[in-house]
């Protein structure tokens, strides 16, 4: 079971890493966008779609890794106050009888749109370059479904704890801190 | 008939968010299954492909593709050491005054929240430094919890904010005309905290004292070097990436990268940069942008879902059944953004209300701008204000223990009045939201 969690774990940071990447290509299209059109008049085509693009993807790939190092804010000060089993125990009932479903949904909805936009070859309607759609929403997809991964580790994580047999994922004190906004 | 069953639906669809919320589930999954459970009734099997395209909507948002980008910028300018220079090069020029370090403070804050526009991360970054001079010089504890929590709630309204590119990509607003609308009155919120902490120190010399000259023993020369190698660089990359945006020559997402390059040219300038700070940097950056649009994904689920179960018809019809007046209107919303900030992050409370205060203020003729100008205000002030006071749970986690709760609430105390004096200015003259747009975009 542990080798299970920690492969997801691995999962999820290898696609903060191409989030990372994806971040850095972001800034480098759009900085070239920018020289491009104000100091050589030529603007690109594509720089706006690859910018949306890095960005729609980065952002969900990364979603799981964000969730493993408690980067999604929790609005923890009433929850925080009762013990951690009980804590523990909301989170599992919430994970499966809500989480699961509507990001079973989520990732049926990412693959068929993904699929569709992939035999139909359709492109973007709005941008003159008119790039296949397909390569984002197969992002969007993989996104969603590390996203789901992560859940199922965290939820099988508080499982643990609850049993005794692990920290409960809330309380993590290995993972770095996180350092951004809560307020 | 079914239209009235929908209604009543929509109506249960806040409690489901806030005990989710509450019992400390992460904001962004309360949104996701609160639209989930809710949107199944409405869409049943067609929801998996409601969620892909309104996730579309989101994925293909160009401007959105402009937090990650200011986020970095403020990363990178954190981690090349910047905060520490700019802090070093106010002091030096008003150190020796009474409640200079309190100044010192609220100056750095203001051009270090111009630089990353992410709430909290100013007060930390700024708090570690200021809080320990102010100590050392025996400021009055309450003056110095003040002055910090001030100091770092400035990151919500000064652009570039990324609370106002959420804002504007949520309202279909330009986030051109919401930056520049901000601009006076959060010189007016600045202005107003330097005088509260000049007059505080004039008519209690105790509260803040002067720094030993030793300590700030400069020549001119010396001091002139500083603020050109430590201020003017900085503020320079600030009026760039908002100057660009103001002038039309750049889109907000482009100003953004050039931004994220200055920083990074920056920190290259000033022998900061290595391949570590640098993935630091991204590393933060990614988990920020993640958490932030994971939230606006759920906020555009959940809204799509509360309007197709006419929640929208049913706030309005709550507006107009009650006569409610645009002032009337203005007052709610306001209220409500206000108690909201109490106990959730800004950026939910963002997502939550404005796709159903929006049409409502359009509707009523209220000058969008003008109404958001004012929500950014509010929003800052909701993070200042005790007991439930963001800005106070940051500054525990970075304040020495002798520093007290009252003290903090006591210090705040005076800036919540700088931030009501500042709204009530806006309220009454909505031109000092609306002028600086008009002119620099023109209609």
């Amino acid at each position: 079971m542990t080798r299970f969690l920690t492969l997801v774990d691995k999962i999820s940071t290898a696609l903060a890493v191409v989030a990372m990447f994806l971040l850095a290509v972001l800034i480098i299209d759009m900085m070239y966008e920018v020289v491009s059109r104000r100091v050589f008049s030529a603007p690109t085509l594509w720089a706006y779609d690859i910018a949306y693009m890095a960005n729609g993807v980065g952002f969900l790939v990364a979603a799981g890794y964000t969730l493993r190092n408690r980067g999604h804010i929790r609005i923890d000060f009433l929850s925080s106050r009762l013990p951690i089993r009980s804590q523990d125990w909301i989170n599992i009932v919430v994970y499966l009888c809500l989480v699961f479903p509507a990001l079973s949904f989520m990732l049926i909805g990412t693959y068929v749109g993904w699929f569709e936009a992939y035999v139909t070859d359709q492109l973007d309607p709005v941008s003159p370059w008119k790039p296949l759609l397909w390569p984002l929403f197969a992002g969007m997809f993989i996104g969603v479904a590390s996203f789901f991964l992560q859940t199922i580790a965290e939820c099988i994580r508080h499982f643990r704890s609850v049993l005794g047999l692990g920290v409960s994922p809330l309380y993590v004190s290995e993972v770095e801190e996180m350092d951004g906004p809560r307020g | 008939m079914g239209h009235v069953a929908d209604i009543s639906l929509a109506v249960f669809m806040f409690p489901m968010l806030f005990i989710l919320v509450f019992a400390g589930i992460p904001v962004a999954l309360s949104l996701i299954t609160t639209a989930f459970f809710f949107g199944l009734f409405e869409f049943g099997m067609n929801l998996p492909t409601q969620f892909h395209s309104r996730m579309y909507d989101v994925s293909s948002n160009f401007i959105l593709a402009a937090i990650p980008l200011f986020v970095f910028m403020g990363a990178m300018l954190e981690r090349a050491g910047i905060a520490a220079k700019l802090f070093e090069a106010i002091k030096i020029w008003f150190g020796g005054f009474r409640g200079g370090l309190g100044i010192t403070t609220i100056i750095m804050c203001g051009i270090f929240a111009a630089s990353s526009g992410v709430v909290g991360a100013v007060e930390i970054v700024v708090g570690l430094m200021a809080i320990p001079a102010m100590m050392k010089a025996k400021y009055s504890k309450d003056l110095a919890a003040g002055t910090v929590c001030a100091g770092g709630s400035l990151g919500t309204t000064i652009p570039p904010s990324v609370v106002i590119i959420v804002y504007a990509s949520i309202t279909e607003m330009s986030v051109g005309d919401l930056f520049a609308g901000i601009v006076i009155p959060a010189g007016i919120i600045v202005a107003l905290f330097l005088i509260y902490i000049v007059g505080r120190c004039i008519i209690q010399p105790s509260a803040g004292p002067g720094l030993d000259p030793a300590e700030i023993q400069y020549s001119l020369g010396e001091k002139l070097w500083l603020a050109l190698t430590a201020l003017f660089p900085a503020a320079l990359l600030v009026l760039c990436v908002l100057g660009s945006i103001f002038a039309g020559i750049a889109a907000p997402t482009e100003a953004a990268a050039v931004g994220a390059v200055g920083a990074v040219v920056l920190s290259i300038a000033y022998r900061q940069f290595n391949w570590k700070v640098l993935v630091e940097a991204l590393k933060q950056t990614v988990k920020i942008t993640s958490m932030v649009m994971l939230i606006v994904i759920g906020g555009i689920f959940f809204a799509s879902v509360f309007i197709v179960h006419g929640g929208d018809d049913l706030v309005s019809q709550v507006v107009e059944g009650n006569n409610l007046g645009p002032i009337q209107i203005i007052i709610v919303f306001l209220i409500v953004v206000f108690i909201l900030g109490f106990v959730l992050d800004w950026i939910s409370v963002l997502i939550i209300v404005l796709p159903i205060s929006d049409p409502i203020i359009r509707a009523a003729e209220i000058d969008p701008l003008w109404f958001g100008v004012m929500v950014c205000i509010i929003l800052q002030t909701s993070y200042l204000t005790p007991p439930m006071a963001p800005s106070i749970f940051y500054l525990r986690s970075i304040a020495p223990r002798n520093i007290t709760y009252i003290d903090m609430y006591k210090g705040v105390a005076p800036f919540v009045v700088a931030q009501m004096i500042t709204l009530a200015l806006v309220a009454m003259y909505p031109s000092m939201a609306t002028w600086l747009p008009d002119i620099l975009f023109g209609f």
